[in-house]
């Protein structure tokens, strides 16, 4: 069954290992076949990944465009390894990701990505809006 | 080949391995990973800390492996089987637009494609994707996922020979084509039960007893409450990983990687 995708002027998506651009008008696609499809709202460049999360969010990207975990895999059990050590509570979000990756489910994997980038946002809020920072002796952790 | 495990919050730095160890294990009761109190209430996130978090990744990086190879094969067997079905469709279709025709040379096309059939579909049974296994052999195998209470049966066709299998006996063209087509009726059907085993399987390892039972075990269920003070330092301790990653380039690492698909565009 065709996946219908509609497109928005100008806008971009990544389908496999192609970037297709539309035109200035919206535009109807049909896609079928089983390569990557990836929107402009739900892409991660490299440059924007700068939190814990949004790096994890970028690993998992890479797998599902690669159609394989294997080439950063390592990286990806470091940044989970790295961002469950510094906040414990991300650990059922990371496992449903981790989970959806093991059985090569790579689109339901970055849905749930996309989930930690979320929970990440409402931790960082909490600091942001009492005021908490690092403590006064500038050492963290 | 696992992944080297270097803990960067001081505190956890507790491995599953230890927690195995009695005299590291917290007297609690019986829970998924005994971090829950005998009394009933939940765990303080400060428990939570100093019991462990899950970091056995070496762990997570085996279970990886194993499904992906396991699942990794599942698929390119139900693939298979696919392009296998596609091709007999195909020729199906063919025969029955020669059927009902009197062309001659439509009939003879039509069994010629038949011909064909044996040797396109060995191709696909015994491509290298298959690590030595024929999706057409006479065998029946079971699978256990490691570690997990899965098992997947495998069970493959009887057509070891399938030149003798697609081999008509009639002489008459006529008569040919629809004993290609009663063969073919059925050998789709045969295809069909296989891929649903193989299906089968593979949602058997997605289902509960399967990957998600295994990653329980490396990630434990823990229920917390967190405090608005536990949510505070969470907060704080992703905003120190944050700079930790940024001065050892942790995106950097992920750059190259991404240079070899479509992500390069948006460089």
């Amino acid at each position: 069954m065709a996946l219908k995708v509609e497109l928005k002027p100008g806008e971009r998506i990544i389908i496999g290992e192609s970037l297709i651009r539309n035109d200035n008008q919206r535009t109807r696609l049909f896609i079928e076949g089983s390569a990557p499809i990836l929107r402009e709202k739900d892409i991660l460049r490299p440059d924007s990944a700068d939190t814990p999360a949004k790096r994890i969010y970028l690993a998992v990207q890479l797998m599902y465009l690669s159609g394989s975990i294997d080439r950063v895999k390592d990286q990806y059990l470091q940044l989970i390894s790295d961002l469950i050590g510094a906040a414990p509570s991300t650990t059922p979000i990371i496992k449903e990701v981790s989970t959806y990756l093991a059985t090569d489910e790579f689109y339901k994997a970055l849905k749930a990505a996309k989930k930690l980038i979320e929970y990440e946002g409402m931790l960082l809020d909490h600091v942001q809006s009492s005021g908490a920072g690092l403590p006064n002796d500038g050492q963290a952790g | 080949m696992t992944s080297p495990i270097s803990s960067t919050t001081p505190n956890l730095t507790t491995t599953l391995a230890d927690l195995s160890k009695s005299e590291q294990r917290p007297n609690v009761g019986n829970g998924p990973t005994g971090l829950l109190q005998d009394s009933g209430e939940k765990p303080s996130y400060q428990d939570f800390l100093t019991t462990g978090a899950p970091t056995g990744f070496a762990t997570l990086s085996d279970v990886f492996d194993s499904m992906t190879q396991t699942v990794g094969l599942l698929k390119k067997g139900i693939e298979g089987l696919t392009k296998m079905s596609g091709l007999a469709g195909d020729a199906r279709g063919a025969l029955l637009e020669a059927q009902s025709s009197e062309d001659l040379s439509l009939r003879g096309d039509a069994l010629g494609q038949f011909g064909q059939l044996p040797a396109e579909i060995s191709t696909i049974a015994l491509s290298a994707e298959y690590e030595g296994r024929s999706l057409l052999a006479e065998v029946t195998r079971t699978e256990t996922v490691e570690a997990t209470s899965v098992s997947v049966t495998l069970v493959y066709s009887n057509y070891t020979d399938l030149q003798d299998a697609f081999a008509l006996e009639a002489e008459d063209p006529a008569d040919q084509i629809d004993e290609a087509l009663e063969f073919l009726d059925a050998f789709l059907e045969t295809l069909r039960e296989h891929k649903g085993e193989l299906t089968k399987g593979f949602e058997a390892i997605r289902g509960g007893d399967g990957v998600p039972a295994l990653l329980s075990e490396i990630f434990p269920n823990i229920d917390v409450d967190l405090t608005q003070d536990d949510l505070e330092e969470e907060a704080i301790q992703v905003l120190a990983l944050q700079t930790r990653q940024e001065l050892a380039g942790s995106t950097q690492s992920l750059t190259p990687e991404s240079q070899l698909n479509a992500l390069r565009f948006f460089s």
